[in-house]
């Protein structure tokens, strides 16, 4: 047996540094051209017994941390740590952090050795030592329609899990199997049936069922009632509250409804292209939300009452794309709180360039000479001008326009550039070098990552 | 403007005849947003594709019912299209008419996307996968809008100075939006192509003398050629909607002799010129040549559809296919294609069900927006209450197969009548509603009947807890409640127990 099983520790599952980058592949030698950052160092915890509820847009990784947490895929770096001493995971979490403020780069998937988090880091395992912690975390996905084979019958689906896990014999499993289905408000004759023979909501049951079956510690639900119908719902919600208060379970909940969150969940943690955002006790994100992000999320839900209208904040645009996520904070080029050092870089400035120092078109650039072309070099944006090498009169042209956009609206890209300066007969923009917000705990258990709460002194 | 009356559509299915919808009543006025809400199964979908015409035929077919549009009775003439016949064994089998289909499906081509137009739920499986999505809204245009079109070609005229001033402001103004803006009345004015003059303006190293030489040139080059071709395909166009318009209230039993004649002008007119223009579109290289103004056009029309649903880089998105997008920007294309020709009435059938919350709620903005701008009537099918109350002016519940209860937004929150309509909004999970974490949510007792065999009298009596003994064998009708709700409960009906009770605001 191993150490772990013996007792119940306070954090049930634990994430540290955790990332999971998808390679893109291209060209005609399939080499990989790129990297999805599907999660991209993310640190979570889920304590016993409670709902951690996992909220984001659609491509923003939630899924995909999910299946991490669950050992489904194997991570790119960072660690999964279950049933875990409280005090262990702060440290493991500590010197992640430490680690990759010294280097940076992308370590090891097995971090440092000799630490004391053998017994409990599920990703160092070997499959096979794996399989004994497979029951005891289960997962619920949205689409009840294609979670469920549909060539089995309804008690061999529920046996499954129990057979392959030696836990019983055939007919203890199926004595097991007919109480499960009770358990989750199915009749005992809906045993000999398909799962094409049930409506949405009673297929999700059996889903629920499946999951609960092994006597899992930890059930994942991924968008359990997405798919559903609102009073199907409400009843799909109850039954997993009733379940949880039965047998104790720890549930982490993946949502975008916001609605189902505060019904559900202890804890809230919101994430945004890969990486957490904000983390807070769920009455307190609902009531005093910090990041601009969650703001955002929340006036978004629409209100179930002709009369009252919620102020809305509009997010512009989509997601960015997680192969070439935006510099410092992720969420600068949607945000409305947005200041100079939130991590602007040379492509946020780029399209109004065109405009500014072109000559013929705008006339307070009329000193300078043609524009000719744009480039972006890392944090710099140079501007090249045909053959004509620019004077320093014309640098100082240059570095008026820039201030004069950033006083504008919608100039915050050019007020984060900190110098104009003269360079190989070109004029270059330099801005300052992309730092993303740190993690700052507000008020106990809130925490949030976002330049408008004051920052740790480096 | 539009009148659904006693619609009943039914699917011929190896087990039996499902009635999907039956005897569905509903009216939407000009201008108005109706919601029509329910649980799936309940049949509001099917509603929405028997207005347009699309069930497929077999299994399903309109049983009986009329929708009123505009005057004319959209399912004239299609009474004989299918028919169900006992085949062997005694099970019933239907028999479809290939001639009166095909016919009837003609005249609804000329309904469909120009008055008539449909958003589907699943952007994603109803985009053509293999098109670029600019082409994709560009066909209907070419399609439904050649008059207009050709219209716009035939006014061309050459470039005046004014022109190039315009031109050189929308180089030179200090502000982008603004220049922008200039951009676009400058294309409208000389109707040369928006991208062509934005590429023109943001090419660097250029002098404004050379920038007005190469618009000259292009102005050039689009110059009008062919008028007698687009004279002729906009005569088409015109006769072709004349004809089927008469032809359309012959059908509908309201046409005058007048109509009659005018139809059998029209259509030999049509005839005649229909076989020039066959002539010359069978020959590839004449039909490439004069169809392309008429292909430039459209997409000129098509990029400024994208930008009105707020697509900021219409000229990339134009030429993405739909994979490439994602599930907002794929919702935005299906609104700007069905809003393409301006229709009277847009359907839309869970828009935002498979949207982010977010991106839900620009969508719903963008809809709220452009029913100002653009005077449509909207249907919007959802089973988000949550929706229908930040959109609606009106909702119609549906309960297996029929409406239940109708009533102005407002009334129908505050004060539901029917207790289905009581049930939905109780278990609706809302950020605001305080429910202390420990009490269940409220629900509906039971699941939606099998509509194979539905429950007899009301078919909400299995799972309402005021049922009673009448509700098991008579079905209600819908009736007027107050002035401006209607009602299909007994509750309501001499002898209920809520008879006497006027609803607030009724």
């Amino acid at each position: 047996m191993l150490p772990s099983d013996r007792q119940a520790h306070e954090i049930l599952v634990g994430a540290v540094g955790l990332k999971k980058h998808f390679p893109v592949k291209g060209g005609v030698l399939r080499r990989t051209i790129a990297q999805v950052r599907a999660v991209d160092g993310v640190d979570l915890f889920v304590r016993r017994g409670e709902t951690l509820a996992l909220v984001g847009e659609s491509g923003c990784g939630k899924t995909t941390l999910g299946r991490l947490l669950l050992r489904l895929i194997p991570p790119t770096s960072g660690e999964v740590l279950f049933n875990v001493p409280a005090n262990l995971y702060a440290s493991a979490r500590d010197r992640w952090q430490r680690t990759a403020e010294e280097d940076g780069a992308m370590r090891s998937p097995k971090g440092p050795q000799g630490d004391g988090l053998d017994p409990y880091a599920i990703t160092r395992l070997r499959t096979r030592a794996f399989k004994p912690f497979r029951r005891r975390m289960q997962p619920v996905f949205q689409d009840p329609f294609t979670s469920l084979d549909p060539r089995m019958l309804v008690k061999d689906i529920l046996a499954e899990p129990i057979l392959i896990n030696n836990q019983m014999t055939r007919p203890e499993a199926m004595e097991r199997v007919a109480q499960l289905l009770q358990e989750v408000g199915l009749r005992p004759d809906h045993l000999y049936r398909f799962p094409h023979e049930f409506s949405g909501g009673q297929r999700q049951r059996i889903a629920i069922a499946r999951a609960l079956a092994p006597e899992p510690e930890f059930l994942l639900l991924d968008e359990p009632t997405s798919a559903l119908d609102v009073s199907v719902q409400a009843q799909i919600l109850n039954l997993l509250k009733d379940i949880q208060r039965r047998q104790g379970l720890t549930y982490l909940l993946i949502t975008h409804n916001l609605s189902v969150v505060r019904h559900m969940a202890d804890r809230v943690a919101v994430m945004y292209l890969g990486r957490i955002v904000e983390e807070a006790p769920t009455r307190e994100l609902f009531e005093s939300p910090l990041h601009p992000y969650t703001k955002a999320l929340l006036s978004a839900v629409p209100v179930p009452d002709p009369k009252r209208r919620r102020e809305k904040i509009l997010l512009p645009g989509d997601v960015p794309s997680p192969v070439d996520p935006p510099t410092g904070c992720r969420f600068h080029t949607r945000c409305n709180a947005v200041m100079p050092h939130c991590g602007w870089s040379p492509r946020d400035a780029a399209s109004a360039t065109a405009y500014l120092f072109d000559s013929s078109r705008n006339p307070h650039a009329s000193t300078l000479p043609a524009l000719s072309e744009v480039s972006m070099e890392g944090n710099r944006l140079r501007l090249l001008f045909g053959g004509s090498r620019p004077s320093e009169a014309q640098r100082q042209v240059v570095a008026d326009l820039v201030r004069g956009r950033a006083a504008e609206a919608g100039g915050m890209a050019f007020q984060a550039i900190r110098e104009v300066v003269l360079e190989e007969g070109s004029i270059v923009l330099e801005f300052p070098p992309p730092l993303e917000p740190a993690w700052v705990e507000v008020s106990p258990g809130h925490s949030v990552a976002c330049y408008l709460y004051p920052q740790p002194q480096a | 403007m539009l009148s659904v009356q006693g619609l009943q559509t039914e699917f011929l299915t190896p087990r039996g005849v499902i009635r999907a919808a039956d005897g569905v009543d509903f009216d939407i006025q000009e201008g108005e947003v109706l919601g029509l809400v329910g649980e799936s199964g309940c049949g509001k979908s099917v509603t929405a594709l028997s207005i347009m015409y699309l069930i497929p035929t077999p299994p399903g077919r309109i049983a009986s019912g009329a929708i009123w549009f505009r005057g004319i009775n959209l399912l004239a003439g299609s009474e004989n299209e299918a028919t169900v016949r006992r085949g062997l064994g005694g099970k019933p089998k239907l028999v479809r008419n290939d001639t009166a289909l095909r016919r009837h499906r003609a005249r609804m081509a000329k309904i469909r996307g120009r008055e008539v137009s449909m958003i589907f739920q699943e952007p994603m499986s109803s985009l053509n996968p293999v098109l670029p999505v600019g082409y994709q809204i560009a066909e209907v245009l070419i399609y439904q809008r050649r008059k207009v079109i050709c219209d716009r070609l035939l006014a061309r005229r050459e470039i005046t100075d004014e022109d190039l001033e315009l031109f050189k402001e929308a180089v030179t103004h200090p502000d982008a939006a603004q220049r922008e803006r200039l951009l676009a009345d400058f294309c409208l004015q000389t109707a040369l192509p928006v991208e062509k003059v934005a590429a023109i303006i943001d090419r660097s190293g250029l002098q404004m003398e050379e920038r007005l030489a190469r618009i000259r040139r292009l102005s050039e080059r689009t110059k009008t050629r062919h008028a007698w071709f687009l004279r002729l395909a906009r005569e088409l166009d015109v006769l072709e909607s004349e004809w089927i318009t008469r032809e359309w209230r012959v059908l509908s039993g309201v046409a005058s002799s007048e109509d009659d004649r005018r139809r059998l002008a029209a259509q030999a007119q049509f005839r005649s010129r229909q076989a020039l223009f066959r002539l010359v579109m069978s020959i590839p290289v004449l039909r490439r040549i004069l169809m392309r103004p008429i292909e430039e056009e459209a997409r000129r029309r098509v990029l400024e559809q994208l930008k009105n649903v707020r697509i900021s880089e219409p000229h990339k998105v134009y030429n993405e296919y739909p994979h490439e997008l994602s599930g907002g920007m794929q919702q935005r294309v299906m609104i700007a294609m069905a809003l393409a020709c301006d229709p009277a009435l847009m359907i839309a059938d869970e828009p935002t069900t498979s949207l982010d919350v977010t991106t839900q709620a620009q969508i719903l903005t963008l809809v709220r927006d452009l029913r100002e701008r653009i005077h449509s009537s909207i249907l919007y099918i959802t089973h988000d209450l949550a929706v229908i109350a930040e959109l609606c002016d009106r909702v119609a519940v549906m309960y297996a197969g029929k409406i239940v209860e109708e009533a102005p937004v407002g009334d129908l929150f505050a004060h539901p009548l029917h207790p289905y309509t009581e049930g939905l909004l109780e278990s609706i999970v809302s950020l605001d509603k305080e429910v202390p974490t420990d009490a269940p949510l409220p629900t509906i007792a039971g699941t939606v009947p099998d509509l194979l065999s539905p429950p007899s009298g009301c078919r909400f009596h299995p799972r309402c807890k005021y049922a009673f003994a009448r509700c098991k064998t008579e079905e209600p009708r819908l009736l007027p409640q107050g002035e401006s709700r209607r009602v299909a409960c007994f509750l309501y009906e001499e002898g209920g127990s809520r008879a006497t009770e006027r609803p607030a605001g009724a």
